[in-house]
């Protein structure tokens, strides 16, 4: 008979709400798809223009999509970059790249684990079942290539959005529904020129190796990954590991999108925060919790104001 | 030590109410000094400097902060303010790129 420890007790308190909510992450992926897409009206009016369009979506969400109810920040950040080859002015895109190392430093890269319509169709693919390749770590240092080569360098000196050009989400989300539904479909499908079957070559590329591979676009390709993952080291909120609890079963580190050894995942910047991890674990050593470095700001301030009170005793 | 640490903390989170009074290249110098520190202490694991990492992690919370928000309540940051509008006009019209035209 097996005996249930107290320790065991908190750790399932600990983790009951993140597993109820690991549970239906999928379901949460397609309302945040719903969310972020909401203006179904645009496929028969035209793409939609209002106020939430002033705010980027926390990740790759094309705005070109007529249903799109936020800015893509990719798409953005190109967009200011630009400037400099129009007006010879460099512009630094404040606002995009404020908002994303903002929830990088707070919550990481959540938004690509939880909420990423993109994504959520690579996690869905995977789990076909066909043979599965592993994708070398150090491959996923690409990112930081693509971010600095297609969303600084090409924008400010061609002062055309390259990611934008090729990349497989807008394809997905914006080429494919423009030119299939609405008033303007037939035109544009007219007009749509071959490097729209280059994108959807890219796109298909993707979707074919997400059936075989761990999420490769936001792995390899994702230049907000990129800047989530270098800022996500910094992140508050993290996957922890109770190092007494954990029997070294490794069944964590089967499910883990970024197929790392634990103990490294869970100090990585790339760790999705999906909870994948926490629900494969039987011993409930792993769990939700705040940076190391919360605790330890909690206990210098604690000594730095405990030895203040005593000398004024 | 840690007082000294303490007092650089709260001067850098102050320095950041300023932040919308400096002018818009100013602001862009401001945002980069922290993404290069955090570079630096990036590449250099420098474990040690514990209380550096707490500084660069509250500068950057602030200025993004200040960077996201700072518009709805102050009306001297004209700039951000353009940068919120062009966002919109941009991302209100159908980019091309989309369907691949040149």
């Amino acid at each position: 008979m097996q005996i249930l420890r107290i320790e065991d007790l908190s750790f399932m308190h600990r983790n009951r709400i993140a597993s109820f909510l690991i549970k239906i992450r999928t379901l949460i992926g397609f309302s945040s798809f719903f969310a972020f897409n909401s203006y179904l009206k645009g496929f028969a009016t035209g793409i939609f223009t209002g106020q939430s369009k002033r705010y980027c979506a926390p990740f790759i969400n094309c705005h070109s999509c007529p249903s799109a109810t936020f800015a893509c920040p990719v798409g953005l950040t190109q967009h200011f970059f630009t400037y400099r080859h129009l007006t010879g002015e460099m512009v630094i895109p404040k606002l995009s790249l404020g908002f994303l190392i903002l929830i990088s430093l707070l919550m990481g890269k959540i938004f690509c684990g939880w909420l990423c319509p993109f994504g959520l169709i690579q996690t869905l693919l995977y789990k076909i079942k066909s043979f599965k390749l592993h994708i070398p770590h150090h491959l996923t240092h690409i990112k930081y290539v693509v971010f600095a080569f297609f969303i600084i360098f090409l924008p400010l000196y061609t002062g055309e959005p390259w990611f934008c050009k090729l990349c497989p989400v807008g394809s997905l989300e914006a080429g494919i529904p423009l030119v299939s539904f609405g008033a303007a479909s037939l035109a544009l499908r007219e007009i749509a020129q071959a490097l729209f079957s280059l994108k959807l070559s890219i796109l298909l590329v993707f979707l074919f190796m997400s059936v075989h591979t761990q999420r490769p676009f936001c792995r390899l390709f994702c230049p907000i990954g990129a800047l989530y993952s270098f800022f996500g080291r910094f992140s508050l909120i993290r996957v922890k590991l109770d190092t007494d609890a954990c029997t070294s079963c490794r069944l964590c580190e089967r499910v883990c999108p970024i197929e790392l050894p634990i103990e490294k995942a869970v100090k990585s910047g790339n760790c999705f925060l999906c909870g994948e991890c926490l629900r494969s674990c039987n011993k409930n050593a792993l769990y939700y919790g705040m940076n190391d470095d919360v605790k330890i700001l909690k206990d210098k301030f604690s000594k730095l104001f405990l030895s203040k009170n005593k000398s004024i005793e | 030590m840690v007082i000294l640490e303490f007092f650089s903390l709260v001067f850098i989170s102050l320095a950041q109410i300023s932040v919308p009074f400096f002018t818009n290249s100013t602001l862009t110098y401001v945002f980069f000094i922290p993404i290069a520190l955090a570079v630096a202490i990036s590449f250099l694991k420098m474990k040690k400097l514990f209380w550096l990492r707490v500084i660069v992690l509250v500068y950057f919370i602030a200025i993004a902060i200040k960077l996201v928000f700072s518009p709805a309540c102050d009306s001297t940051n004209s700039f951000i303010s353009s940068e919120f509008s062009e966002c919109r006009s941009y991302a209100s019209r159908i980019c091309l790129s989309c369907i691949g035209i040149e």
